[in-house]
């Protein structure tokens, strides 16, 4: 079986259990608006009567921005001229990761990412354990008592996870960018190719960790084991095995991602909020989009349980054909 | 082995400008340098005529020693350096053996025509610090003549030196096989009438110095590219080594540079009522695509303070690219600067066109008006930036806002913000409000607080005090102010009071409580409307006169009156008068002028219409308010703006919190 079958089982498995998505969406705009209602009282009270408030229906206004930002503390700082762009607010984002500064938009949101990391690791149970179970369907109660099921074991692995990348982020992220410093060479100005080159690097060892995590939930699910950390192993090798078939599907998906990323960047970048019903779309614009990004998500634990099953079926099979041999 | 000597004879049309000879030579210098890309010496002999242009008979004679600051960690630009924690590690205990630089005296003669010839003076050679007394810096040192000097007699010096270039140096040094001069030779200090003015040299200090001629020799190995104040004369090949002889008169300063990996273009500016100028561009190919911004930059400053000012009045102006991480800076010297541009800057920026314009408003600024950097830096800084910004807003319009992503070293990717729009003004205001409460703008460079306080007094500050000024005096009376500014005092050493004689000249009132506050004080601009209430008039209800009781009518649906109040603030401590606008729902407007004395001040209204809004300052003439924000207030809010970008605040965070799912 190859990817593509792989991924096109996995994107119709997630479209059939598309409530689970909406579930999911739905806490993510929860912990969202808790947030930004600060956000918005603290930009009522400085735009809303205010001359500003004229520019900044139209525009975003960096003379503002900046006496703005010269007082802001907290949530505050988040505000800032790159919101004006739908690239940047997104490309700010991906940043991160390639970074490793998860801190730099401040404690509240980090902290806010973390209980993302665990909320996630719960509702991970639930989703893979429904798409794992072929002949079950989708209902809110199986939802939840599954991801309660599998909690134990996802919020270890999602632990050990953490664990991984904090280490990876410690020492090979930046032993690898001072390999590229190096070879870029002291005053250089150009050096663009190894700096590129290094990214790349860090992007496949990001993915690499992902991938096994991936396969050691579907393998946990799959296989009924009772040990995380077995799974992480098990993962490795089958990843390691088959490391084409799983890199192909991860990237495909991945490039689908981009692709998604790329159009509503784009979108959201060339419409101007500039009147309510504009903003009304604007703002039904960006949900969809987080409610597709959610969907891709489960896409890729979809399309890897459907690989990962095709992959055990057919060694399963070649192991009793060798038997009855 | 084939001897070969080669003379080339570069022919220049001289072009004797009557401007020059209007220079008063006070220290002309002859100097014969070779540069030992080894050993990163410069060794040579110096002939220096000094003239005694003051009222006092001196015995004593001070000389600069600038390249002495890299000579120890103890030295005052090193400790000052130091404490700022950009300059941390540099020159710490690691640094390498041969990365100090210095100044060495090897010999000093001093010759006056029928007193004494040729007699050494170097016994009485002493180092001096006249501005802190740190035991551990050399970069003044005085010599005693025979017999005291006489105003108006002259004397000769000579004097045999070697100068060491610091590695990575701040202003001077080098940089693998880059060469940069700056302060590199035994220079004199300035006599005035209250005796010598030689400061030692600081970290934020720049520099002061008579004009004179300058005629230089520098000897590199063939295959390096010299760039140098002045004009190149003739060159001489011998021995793997070319000589190039440079000259220039009227100048007060020479700093020099050579690397083999120089690329050069040359370029004629021309422009009609202007002397053509001659620019020399040496760049690195690294840096190959901030070329056309030099170019732009230079021309454009060329141009602009040419008309606005005073035409430049040198045949050629050598601009000079140095490594966007090195600390070589970008900074001005007559007839030659050098840009630095961070190899992390943001496009929309235009950081090569911005530094070039602004090293080249020191060519007027600095070099033709040549005050005191020491003591009164905002004298060329502050109105170097205030030109700059205007030429900017003349050429480009305003600037693009971005950001660069990935960071890393010398590594990043730039992306450009196209929607936020920047005026130049903004960058200035950026870097001023932070600090605008820690000193005062005229003092003595090395009394600041730090490096960024410094900037942003002399330079951020300045510029935005020249802009109010602007705006309350009138674009047309500024310009006269500056152009005679310039002319009166090209080649002569202006001071604030100068500057702001030549001010209260053109002004209608005098402006000297405005430099006060702005100069001499820590006093922000900030006013602010601080609130609006309209409400419709009611008739009179209570008791009256006869003590019978009026009951209260009911308030109308559509009130014929309104009584209005308003309140303006001075939020700031900075005392400037201020316009107010009032503006009414049914579209009439009412013009108040606020003295701006008190606190605050009320204005009541009574008519058909209530307050729609109020904006203190409407024409912006106060480029130094901290904050423009408060200074209009509507009488009802509107959420839209704010709901706008809380949305968009809120879908960032939503993509933030998916994307942290992937660590699940
Ligand atoms: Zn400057």
């Amino acid at each position: 079986m190859n990817i593509f079958k792989a991924i096109s089982n996995g994107i119709t498995l997630v479209i059939t259990n598309y409530k689970m998505a909406l579930i999911v969406y739905l806490v993510n705009i929860l912990l969202a608006i808790l947030i930004a209602i600060p956000v918005y009282s603290t930009l009522k009270d400085n735009l809303s009567d205010r001359g500003v408030r004229d520019v900044m229906e139209q525009n975003f206004d960096y003379e503002w921005w900046s006496s703005f930002n010269f007082k802001a503390e907290g949530l505050e700082k988040t505000i800032r001229p790159a919101l004006s762009s739908g690239f940047a607010l997104l490309f700010d984002n991906f940043e991160l990761f390639l970074t490793g500064k998860f801190t730099g938009f401040g404690t509240v949101i980090f902290f806010w990412g973390l209980a993302m990391v665990f909320i996630s690791a719960f509702f991970n149970g639930g989703v893979i354990g429904l798409y794992a179970d072929e002949k079950r369907t989708f209902s809110v109660s199986r939802f939840f008592s599954l991801s309660g099921f599998y909690f134990h074991h996802f919020f270890a692995l999602a632990l050990t996870m953490l664990l991984v990348v904090f280490v990876f982020y410690k020492t090979l992220h930046p032993l690898i960018l001072n390999l590229a410093d190096q070879s870029a060479g002291g005053t250089a100005g150009n050096a663009w190719p190894v700096y590129i080159l290094a990214y790349l690097l860090l992007i496949f060892i990001i993915f690499f960790i992902k991938i096994v995590f991936d396969y050691a939930k579907i393998i946990l699910v799959l296989e009924n084991k009772n040990s995380s950390w077995l799974c992480i192993w098990l993962a490795v090798k089958f990843v390691v095995r088959h490391l084409f078939k799983t890199f192909g599907l991860y990237l495909l998906l991945s490039v689908i991602g981009l692709c998604l990323v790329l159009c509503f960047g784009f979108l959201l970048d060339v419409v101007n909020a500039s009147s309510l019903f504009i903003l009304l779309t604007v703002i039904l614009l960006q949900q969809l989009f987080i409610f597709i990004k959610i969907g891709l998500r489960f896409s890729f634990y979809a399309s890897q349980l459907e690989l990962y099953r095709q992959r055990s079926v057919e060694v399963v099979t070649g192991k009793i054909r060798r038997k009855v041999k | 082995m084939i001897k070969r000597v080669l003379l080339i004879l570069i022919v220049f049309t001289t072009v004797t400008l009557a401007q020059e000879t209007a220079c008063e030579k006070i220290a002309s210098y002859r100097m014969n340098v070779e540069l030992d890309v080894a050993a990163k010496t410069i060794t040579g002999t110096q002939e220096l005529q000094w003239r005694n242009n003051s009222p006092l008979a001196v015995k004593e004679i001070f000389f600069h020693a600038y390249l002495n600051a890299f000579k120890n960690n103890r030295s005052t630009f090193l400790q000052q350096a130091g404490a700022e924690p950009a300059w941390g590690n540099f020159f710490g205990p690691d640094w390498p053996q041969d990365g100090w630089g210095y100044l060495e005296i090897d010999a000093l003669e001093a010759t006056q025509v029928n007193k004494f010839n040729k007699t050494s003076i170097l016994p009485t050679f002493k180092y001096v610090q006249p501005d802190d007394q740190n035991p551990h810096d050399q970069t003044v040192f005085r010599v005693e003549l025979p017999t005291p000097v006489n105003p108006g007699e002259a004397l000769v010096f000579n004097i045999h030196f070697t100068a060491k270039l610091p590695f990575k140096g701040i202003r001077a040094g080098f940089v693998d096989d880059l060469f940069f001069a700056g302060q590199w030779f035994p220079k004199i200090g300035v006599l005035q009438e209250n005796g010598w003015n030689c400061h030692q040299y600081h970290r934020n200090s720049e520099f002061f110095a008579d004009f004179g001629d300058y005629d230089v020799s520098i000897t590199v190995p063939e295959n390096y590219i010299i760039g140098a104040t002045g004009i190149l004369q003739d060159s001489t090949i011998s021995d793997g080594k070319i000589t190039r002889r440079f000259v220039q008169s009227c100048v007060h300063d020479f700093a020099w540079t050579a690397s083999p990996d120089f690329k050069v273009i040359t370029r004629t500016f021309k422009h009609a009522n202007l002397p053509e100028v001659k620019i020399r561009l040496l760049y690195l190919p690294e840096n190959e695509q901030n070329v056309s911004g030099y170019l732009e930059g230079t021309e454009a400053a060329l141009q602009h303070f040419g008309t606005w000012y005073t035409p430049y009045p040198y045949p050629q102006l050598t601009v000079v690219d140095v490594p966007g991480d090195s600390r070589l800076g970008s900074m001005e010297y007559p007839t030659l600067f050098t840009v630095k541009i961070d190899y992390n800057s943001i496009p929309g920026l235009r950081a090569p066109a911005w530094t070039a314009i602004h090293e080249c408003g020191h060519q007027f600024w600095y070099g033709l008006v040549a005050n005191n950097e020491f003591e009164e830096a905002w004298l060329d800084e502050a109105l170097v930036v205030y030109s700059t910004i205007r030429c900017m807003n003349a050429v480009y319009g305003d600037l693009q806002s971005g950001k660069t992503y990935l960071e890393h070293g010398n590594f990043s990717v730039p992306f450009t913000l196209r929607k936020v729009k920047m005026n130049t003004a903004f960058r200035a205001m950026e870097s001023y409000r932070p600090w605008a409460q820690w000193d005062v703008m005229d003092n003595d460079s090395w009394a600041f607080l730090n490096n960024k306080s410094y900037r942003a007094q002399q330079y951020y500050k300045g510029a935005l005090m020249l802009f109010t000024l602007e705006n309350i005096l009138g674009e047309e009376v500024m310009s006269r102010i500056m152009s005679s500014f310039a002319n009166r005092f090209t080649f002569k050493h202006p001071t604030t009071a100068d500057f702001i004689n030549t001010v209260n000249e053109f002004a209608s009132q005098p402006m000297n409580r405005f430099f006060e506050q702005a100069l001499h004080s820590t006093a922000v601009v900030d006013y602010a409307v601080k609130s609006i209430t309209s409400e419709p008039e009611t008739g009179l209800y209570g008791l009256d006169e006869q003590g019978n009781y009026i009951a209260p009518v009911e308030k109308e649906k559509n009130p014929q009156r309104f009584n209005s109040k308003v309140i303006v603030e001075r939020a700031g401590d900075y005392v400037i008068p201020v316009d107010v606008q009032i503006n009414f729902a049914n579209g009439e407007t009412s013009k108040e002028v606020w003295d701006g004395e008190g606190k605050w001040k009320k204005y009541t209204f009574s008519g058909k219409a209530a307050v729609l809004s109020v904006i203190i300052d409407p024409e912006r003439k106060l480029a130094l308010d901290v904050n423009y924000t408060n200074n209009t207030l509507y009488a009802e809010a509107k959420p839209f703006a704010a709901r706008r970008w809380a949305t968009t605040w809120l879908f960032w965070l939503q993509h933030l919190l998916e994307l942290a799912a992937f660590f699940a």
